[in-house]
């Protein structure tokens, strides 16, 4: 009884000292150029649904804010999860004293995060009913939770309080996750939002409309929220009372945010202010004139405002700052391997994909569309993301017209009907067939293919449709080759090379690659932890995906984050999607420089 | 017999009012004036049809972003980029292949393949620095972009009002004179697809050629439908109505007296008197048209990718302006596209005072 | 008058079945398959068929055309398929703004057209006259698109008058703060056809007998315009503006796009996007059926502008 009332004492203190932590007359203003969809962790897939969903969710583990490489560190936990059985079980215990911000549906009481919480976020997942688009990142990992999900396809109700073999409440603030076999990755996806903790009596209360009653323990809540507009967030007055607890980082500018951090509770600034402003101009001009805080630069006008990945005078002069870092993804251009005339093993159908790969001219790509904003991509396995080696060059993957000619020659595709255009070894004309969708960029890479492969005599058309028709027959297998793209989840090489591990083929695997040769390597690396062995072995796979080019791999795109002066402490850190939580805006200086 | 009949009492039409009105253009000095900027649009864009001019725009004559020619000295930064890339790729050197002999199947191949590269070994032409109105992104000519997206615009215009007025004629006609069930049928077909917002409706239309694949290889043909189908409610609310006045009149009366079919009262007998209505509204379509195609363009449904339009210009300069490539926006949409749409607009003015000298 | 209504409410069923057998089909037919979309990065053949079992798009043809049709007449369409909020909620919200936009410029338009067009009727053939009507051809030459880009960049940014887009919660600061420039930019536009249009209809007027009469009569011209003319030519004005009205609702989008105004337009194109279709069907639905109304009301005032039409 006395706990009770002390906890209650606490809790009120908190509140009062919450309020005065964050400072309500800071203000962060920042733009999407994408809607948000809603605000269901489960079922909600893009990149700014998620932000948002970051900032106010909190799920077991976070990333530290300045350390690189990528390092997990205790968000809601007493400290880092035990692992035990070699990796195949996890226990996490849940800190004490974290309450869920205040909601009709707790009837006034305060509400404690328990571990329970966690382990229902967790079983939503798997819920056929909402259809959650991350089900991939768990499937068939934990024990018995699967099956659920079996039976409630069937029975057409997911039952929440079966018991599950894999997923144990030892007490109130203890949970313990057993796996069908170990996996190095799994700590990772416990620190992606899509697994914050939500309470259930909130779940229960608003049904579907959950997507738009956002109850959670992160450091703010959605205060205002105009749909496709805009939303304002503004601090959790039950939020924990946390100081900032990462690392110092790893260079000066690092030092100097680790330093204004030390000591300083969490949240500083006390609103965060999101419009949503869809064409490059407004938002840009926006940035320029100090409405907006923060804003990516559009790529379009990087070579006037970040020529040669410098920031121009003009910004420079105002005391606007640059961040420019490799993104966590890749493009690539896969090939059907099923495909009668671009797929197989066979070397002559090895040439016709690496003389196409050897014609596109991945350079301009970088150059003219991307205007700068891209490296070429080397193997799978973006920068930052465990098992990249910025040492490892891949000769196959240039840009050599010649070259792709002389091996179209080679194994016999030369123009034997006479219509400018190169047919097969075996004399019948062929015509690639490159989907696009009906947008502006689309066209600028429609127009790069088609005179990459006409300066080499290979006659190429486009299947114009609407993207999701396209991803369709995509998945379908009905196309013979596509442009696509894979961002990071989390920081780990395993997440790009599964893309072509056989048994993947029409699930993740677009290319229905399928090697023995890689597949076995890939079980290989899947066995061990990040280690320079396992990185070598990534090498060896990424030459397999080389010379047989079930892809043309593209390029890792860089983003350009600008910064106004009065914005204190920010640092890019692609694994965390929500860092407003740290940072400070000086809002004299705001003032006074507009 | 049929050839005594007065074929023009009634309305005055025929070839008399088409003398006339060309009498009337003739002393309209705007109206001229437009008309020899029309013909020599024309004469422009069939010289561009047949190859004579800017056939090779697709060429990438100048560096990316060229500048004006009479603007030389501005700076291309742009165009530092895309040498240094040529540089840099004409230097690469493709050898290691070592470190991949050991899993690629076509390693036997190796020296043979290098040695046939050697032969190909391709000299790509210098590029100009300055082009006549700028180069685009990718280098290419903007004034042989402007030509040849004139050509495209104002065939994709032409065409797509062809097929809008000849069908709302074909339904005007028919429900003005026929009336009764085919009235009430091609009414109501009339109030569905009025009532659809006409953004709505582009869309939906685009949705079913799209699905189509035999529409989707003839490129240009998609965007022609799906304007030509949308856009001929217009005629056919005037169409259905002159059908109506001049189906009680005398000289058809005296058509069917001698037994001439429904179709030839219909089309040869009624329709020459009401061309001079028709002929208007075809060009009011084909200005609408020109302006749809940019705003269809802006939402991805432009031409096809070997083609260029004004549309497909505008789009793209929309992210020039900022940067300060301001020719492909300025040729496209004020020098060629404004010009073009201003001087067939005065002359549609032009044309309707010549033709119905009441509203003067 | 009842009578009159009841005939033509009657007599818009069947259009309104026949804008939802068409708005049906198109989507159903030929638009692309949501579940696809909704699936996410990674899936299995189990999870779409789970996808498109929730949706209701495993239905056989005819259930599907049921459904819509009870959708359309509870005015229930239910949600969203991507935000997942209730469809009948996004037109309350977005119809605010969008109006908020567009009534002024159609106001502004009407007047200035009007205004404008009596001028020039008044003076015809003159060179003024002359002068007006090519300017407004000049205008209607430059593309929207062209005005938008161009005004945005000059007027919000470099020259600092407006802001650049931007959007609150207050009908007040929205409407002196936010609105007025697209709503310049869309009169900029729009005007030239406006005063083409209304000029015709008062050039038409003009030609009439009761004209003569009138001025035979020994009145002013100023007076012939404004008490006969003027009056007679408010049938073709009303009929333009009751058709115009629908389109406004679903606005500029292109303007709505660039100033970041949550209107109807913006979301129409969002939506279309993201193949979102109970969205689409419902506004087009919806629209259509305003579409309907607006007429109806433009055919009542006719008879308040005009004693003598008579409603049959």
């Amino acid at each position: 009884m006395r706990i009770v009332r002390w906890l209650l004492v606490a809790g009120a203190l908190l509140c009062a000292v919450g309020a005065r932590a964050a400072d309500a007359g800071k203000v962060l203003r920042i733009a999407f150029p994408v809607a948000e969809t809603g605000f269901d962790p489960v079922a909600v897939s893009d990149l700014y649904s998620n932000t948002v969903l970051d900032a106010v969710l909190d799920p077991m583990l976070a990333y530290d804010y300045l350390a690189r490489p990528a390092k997990l560190i205790p968000n809601t936990l007493e400290s880092m999860p035990v692992v035990s059985d070699n990796g195949a079980t996890f226990t996490f215990k849940v800190k004490r004293g974290i309450f869920f911000a205040p909601d009709p549906a707790f009837k006034g009481k305060q509400r404690e995060l328990i571990a329970r919480d966690y382990a229902y976020s967790l079983k939503r997942l798997f819920d056929p009913k909402l259809k959650s688009p991350w089900v991939f990142l768990l499937e068939g990992k934990i024990m018995g939770l699967d099956d659920l999900m079996q039976r409630a396809r069937q029975s057409g109700t997911f039952d929440y309080d079966a018991p599950v073999p894999g997923i144990e409440l030892l007490d109130a603030h203890t949970l313990r996750l057993k796996l069908n076999e170990p996996d190095y990755n799994l700590l990772y996806i416990f620190a992606m939002p899509t697994l914050g903790a939500l309470a259930r009596e909130v779940v229960d209360a608003y049904g579907a409309d959950i997507g738009s009653h956002l109850v959670g323990t992160g450091a703010y809540y959605l205060k205002d929220w105009t749909r496709g507009s805009s939303m304002l967030l503004e601090p959790n007055p039950h939020f924990r009372e946390e100081y900032f607890a990462g690392s110092a980082g790893n260079d000066a500018h690092d030092g100097t945010i680790a330093a204004a951090l030390k000591g300083q509770r969490l949240p500083i600034i006390g609103r965060v202010q999101i419009n949503i402003i869809e064409e490059n101009q407004p938002r840009w001009l926006e940035f320029l004139n100090g409405n907006l805080d923060l804003s990516g630069v559009p790529n379009e006008y990087t070579n006037l405002y970040v020529p040669g990945g410098q920031l121009a005078p003009s910004l420079a002069k105002r005391g606007i700052a640059l961040q420019r870092s490799t993104g966590m993804s890749v493009t690539y251009q896969y090939f059907n391997m099923k495909d009668p005339v671009v797929g197989g093993y066979s070397p002559e159908k090895v040439a016709l994909r690496r003389a196409i790969s050897l014609a596109y001219n991945t350079g301009e790509e970088i150059i003219i569309i991307r205007k700068g904003q891209a490296i070429a991509a080397q193997s799978p396995i973006p920068p930052n993301v465990a098992g990249y080696d910025e040492n490892f060059r891949n000769p196959l993957l240039e840009y050599n017209p010649a070259k792709a000619k002389a091996l179209l020659d080679q194994y016999g595709y030369v123009d034997r009907n006479g219509d400018g255009y190169r047919d097969l070894p075996d004399g019948t004309p062929f015509e690639l067939e490159q989907p696009s969708a009906p947008t502006s960029l689309d066209r600028q890479y429609d127009e790069l293919w088609k005179k990459s492969m006409n300066a080499v005599g290979i006659k190429i058309r486009f299947k114009k449709d609407k993207w999701p028709e396209l991803l369709k027959q995509s998945r379908a297998g009905k196309l013979q080759m596509k442009g696509s793209a894979w961002s990071a989840d989390y920081p780990d090489g395993d997440n790009f090379l599964q893309l072509l591990y056989g048994p993947n083929s029409g699930m993740a695997n677009d290319a229905r690659f399928d090697l023995p040769a890689f597949n076995e390597l890939y079980r290989k690396a899947r066995g061990l932890p990040d280690s320079p062995e396992r990185t070598k072995l990534y090498q060896e796979m990424t030459k397999y995906v080389a010379v047989y080019a079930p892809w043309k791999l593209g390029i890792h795109p860089i983003e350009n984050v600008v910064v106004h002066p009065w914005v204190r402490n920010y640092k890019r850190n692609p694994n965390i999607l929500a860092p407003w939580k740290y940072l400070d805006i000086d809002a004299a200086q705001r003032q006074a420089r507009r | 017999m049929n050839r005594r009949l007065p074929r023009t009492n009634d309305a005055g039409a025929s070839p008399g009012v088409w003398r006339l009105a060309w009498q009337r253009l003739r002393r309209d000095r705007v109206g001229m004036a437009s008309l020899y900027v029309v013909v020599a649009f024309l004469l422009l864009i069939a010289a561009s049809h047949f190859g004579l001019i800017a056939a090779d725009w697709q060429q990438e004559k100048g560096v990316s972003f060229a500048n004006p020619s009479f603007l030389p000295h501005l700076e291309n930064r742009e165009a530092q980029q895309s040498l240094q890339l040529q540089t840099a790729q004409a230097q690469s050197d493709p050898s290691h292949l070592a470190q991949f002999r050991a899993v690629d199947p076509l390693a036997a191949t190796y020296d043979q393949v290098q040695q046939r590269a050697l032969s190909y070994q391709i000299k790509e032409p210098a590029r100009a620095m300055t082009l006549p109105f700028g180069g685009d992104k990718w280098g290419r000519s903007v004034l042989a972009k402007m030509i040849k997206g004139a050509e495209i615009s104002i065939a994709v215009g032409l065409l797509a009002a062809l097929i809008a007025t000849m069908l709302g004629t074909l339904f005007g006609a028919l429900a003005g004179y026929l009336g009764r069930w085919v009235n009430d049928l091609l009414e109501w077909f009339y109030n569905v697809f009025t009532s659809i917002p006409y953004l709505l409706l582009i869309f939906a239309i685009i949705a079913v050629v799209k699905a189509n694949p035999a529409l989707q290889s003839q490129g240009l043909l998609t965007i022609v439908l799906v304007l030509g189908l949308t856009g001929w409610t217009g005629v056919y609310r005037l169409v259905r109505a002159e059908y109506m006045k001049h189906t009680h009149r005398e000289y058809v009366r005296a058509a069917d007296a001698i037994g001439a079919s429904v179709w030839r009262r219909m089309f040869v007998h009624i329709l020459p008197n009401i061309s001079h209505i028709i002929l208007v509204q075809l060009s009011l379509l084909v200005v609408g048209f020109i302006k749809a195609e940019v705003i269809l363009s802006f939402l991805g449904f432009g031409v096809p990718v070997d083609m260029v339009s004004w549309g497909t210009m505008l789009d793209e300069a929309q992210n020039e302006l900022v940067i300060g490539k301001w020719w492909q926006l300025v040729g496209a949409g004020l020098l060629t596209m404004a010009v073009f749409v201003t001087a067939f607009s005065l002359l549609t003015d032009a044309l309707r005072d010549a033709l119905d000298p009441k509203l003067k | 008058m009842g009578a009159y209504l009841i005939r033509r409410l009657w007599q818009m069923i069947p259009t309104m079945l026949g804008v939802i057998l068409l708005v049906f089909f198109l989507f159903t037919q030929f638009g692309g398959d949501p579940a696809q979309v909704l699936a996410g990065k990674i899936t299995d053949q189990a999870q779409i068929d789970n996808i498109r079992k929730e949706l209701g798009v495993d239905q056989p043809v005819y259930v599907q055309l049921w459904i819509f049709v009870k959708q359309v007449f509870t005015f229930d369409f239910g949600r969203s398929w991507v935000t997942k909020e209730e469809v009948s909620h996004i037109f309350k919200q977005r119809a605010g703004p969008s109006l908020t936009v567009m009534t002024p410029i159609l106001l502004i338009e009407l007047l200035l057209g009007v205004a404008l067009a009596m001028w020039v009727a008044y003076r015809r053939g003159t060179v003024s006259d002359r002068a007006v009507m090519i300017i407004c051809i000049l205008a209607m030459s430059v593309s929207f698109l062209v005005y938008i880009i161009a005004g945005q960049y000059l007027f919000g940014f470099v020259l600092g008058w407006f802001p650049v887009q931007g959007w609150s919660d207050n009908l007040w600061r929205n409407l002196t703060y936010f609105a007025p420039l697209p709503i310049l930019l869309a009169v900029l536009v729009g005007l030239g056809p406006t005063i083409r249009l209304y000029r015709s209809v008062f050039l038409d007027e003009l030609g009439h007998d009761y004209v003569r009469t009138a001025r035979a009569k020994g009145l002013s011209e100023r007076a012939v315009m404004f008490k006969h003319v003027l009056r007679n030519a408010l049938i073709p004005i009303i009929t333009n503006l009751a058709m115009a009205l629908p389109g406004l609702v679903l606005g500029a989008f292109l303007i709505e796009i660039f100033f970041s105004i949550p209107g109807l337009g913006r979301e129409v194109k969002i939506a279309v996007d993201r193949s979102d279709f109970p969205v689409i069907k419902a506004i087009t639905v919806y629209l259509a059926f305003a579409t309907m109304v607006f007429n109806l009301i433009a055919d009542l005032l006719y008879r308040w502008a005009d004693p003598r039409v008579e409603l049959r």
